[in-house]
């Protein structure tokens, strides 16, 4: 029951609540770039998910999750696009400052 | 829309036509951090690796076998292995470039 939002908090919410804290000052250097990415991601994902759930290349279904659907999508795909973005950006950001080519 | 080839031609519209975009317009500075976007990508896809097959066999979603390919990695179709490859690059190059942009505007 209600496997897909405990998998996210297990796997994006809560590594990444962790990630922010163990290096908040350097990401928060970024909340700028971090926040127009995880919007160029909800812009360009929901799309492709509508797209893909009305295709029926895959599909939810309760209990699995929580029920509540916005636009077409489950709640929980809202959640996994922001942090799977937010990881990934965040990533890469901690990458940048350790290896980043600046000139 | 493309039967058993639909999930495949949306991964790769949808992630590499952004990826394009920004490689377009600002081709240098990401050649010069291609190692950054490498690593990023590489990490995030290992990580989609280790965690996915638990949402598949959690039944978080269904695939239709009618608009797959047919080949499984794990427990997950060959067409999603693609998608924790393409993505992490696609955010990857996005995140340089919108820095590289905010640092030019300063």
């Amino acid at each position: 029951m209600y496997a897909y939002p405990i998998w996210l908090l297990l796997f994006f919410i809560l590594p990444l609540t962790l990630l922010g804290i163990l290096k908040f000052r350097a990401l928060a250097k970024y909340k700028l770039v971090l926040a127009v990415v995880v919007i160029g991601c909800l812009g360009v994902a929901v799309p492709w998910d509508l797209l893909s759930v009305r295709d029926r290349i895959w599909y939810f279904t309760q209990p699995h999750i929580v029920g509540v659907w916005l636009l077409g999508l489950p709640l929980e795909e809202y959640v996994y696009i922001v942090f799977l973005g937010l990881l990934s950006s965040s990533v890469t950001v901690l990458l940048w400052e350790r290896y980043g080519a600046r000139q | 829309m493309f039967g058993p080839s639909t999930y495949f031609v949306y991964v790769l519209a949808f992630s590499l036509i952004p990826i394009s975009l920004f490689w377009f317009v600002d081709f240098r500075f990401l050649r010069r951090n291609a190692r950054v976007i490498g690593l990023a990508a590489l990490a995030i896809f290992a990580y989609l690796c280790v965690t996915d097959p638990l949402a598949e066999a959690w039944h978080t979603w269904f695939f239709s076998s009618d608009r797959l390919l047919g080949w499984w990695m794990i427990n997950f179709p060959v067409e999603e292995g693609l998608f924790f490859l393409l993505v992490p690059i696609a955010v990857a190059t996005a995140t340089l470039s919108f820095i590289h942009l905010l640092h030019t505007a300063r």
